[in-house]
């Protein structure tokens, strides 16, 4: 699934300055992002677990698992973000099947990625 | 995990291993992915122990991606009993059960903090 066609055109696009924290980890979170424009960093107790480019998500855990913020993300560089607040992704992973499995690839992608730091 | 036991309850493909039993191996390949229906088992990746699954979990996940190597070593604590699925199976499953696939994203959202905590820990203790 194309998340960039599909979400560029958002009526919820969110811009942030190159430095900017975007949401911080242990923090409360209950939206997801869409890199639609720019790089964003996401770090875990200030080390690297990856960067994010358009087409990419960030922020899908504290949804999932209506948990805690799992990682920081900051901009990189300047950038544009949608945003899909927890109804609208429920109702994505209810309707889309698609997108529950673009969701679930890169959250397999990033735990492959994790196990090989181990 | 009852909406587990019950979505699989008439799977029949199901493996059961006894206690003890190596599941998958880090070092094997593995085309299939399990859905734990009861029974304990535990992760561990090169000696290092990942954590633990039970009713509900989800081993094998790398084949989701069409991978077959890169799972960790999954060993049986106790005697399992596991819904075995192909990538295909399981991509069906996604398609037609909402509740199911919120279930493998919590499933592997779960995964993915238990080894980032875990790499998080390591690189703490190292400094």
């Amino acid at each position: 699934m194309d998340l960039l066609e599909t979400f560029k055109g958002s009526n919820d696009l969110l811009d942030f300055k190159a430095g900017t924290v975007i949401f911080q980890e242990n923090s409360q979170g209950g939206h997801m992002y869409v890199v639609i424009k720019g790089e964003v960093l996401v770090t875990l107790n200030g080390k690297e677990l990856a960067k994010a480019t358009a087409g990419e998500i960030v922020g899908e855990m504290a949804l999932i698992s209506a948990d805690i913020r799992s990682a920081t993300v900051t901009a990189l560089t300047d950038c544009t973000l949608a945003v899909i607040d927890q109804s609208s992704f429920e109702s994505l992973i209810r309707h889309v099947p698609d997108f529950s499995k673009h969701v679930m690839n890169v959250l397999v992608e990033r735990i492959h990625k994790a196990y090989e730091k181990i | 995990m009852k909406f587990i036991q019950q979505l699989f309850s008439k799977w029949s493909e199901t493996d059961n291993f006894s206690a003890d039993s190596i599941v998958l191996s880090e070092t094997g390949n593995a085309d299939v992915l399990y859905v734990v229906l009861s029974g304990e088992l535990e992760l561990s990746l090169r000696g290092e122990v990942l954590g633990q699954e039970s009713a509900g979990g989800i081993i094998g996940e790398m084949a989701m991606i069409g991978a077959t190597a890169g799972n960790p070593t999954v060993r049986a604590i106790t005697d399992v009993r596991l819904a075995r699925l192909d990538r295909d199976q399981f991509n069906r499953l996604i398609a037609a059960n909402p509740e199911f696939s919120q279930h493998a994203l919590a499933a592997m959202a779960n995964r993915l903090r238990t080894v980032n905590t875990f790499i998080s820990a390591k690189l703490e203790s190292q400094k």
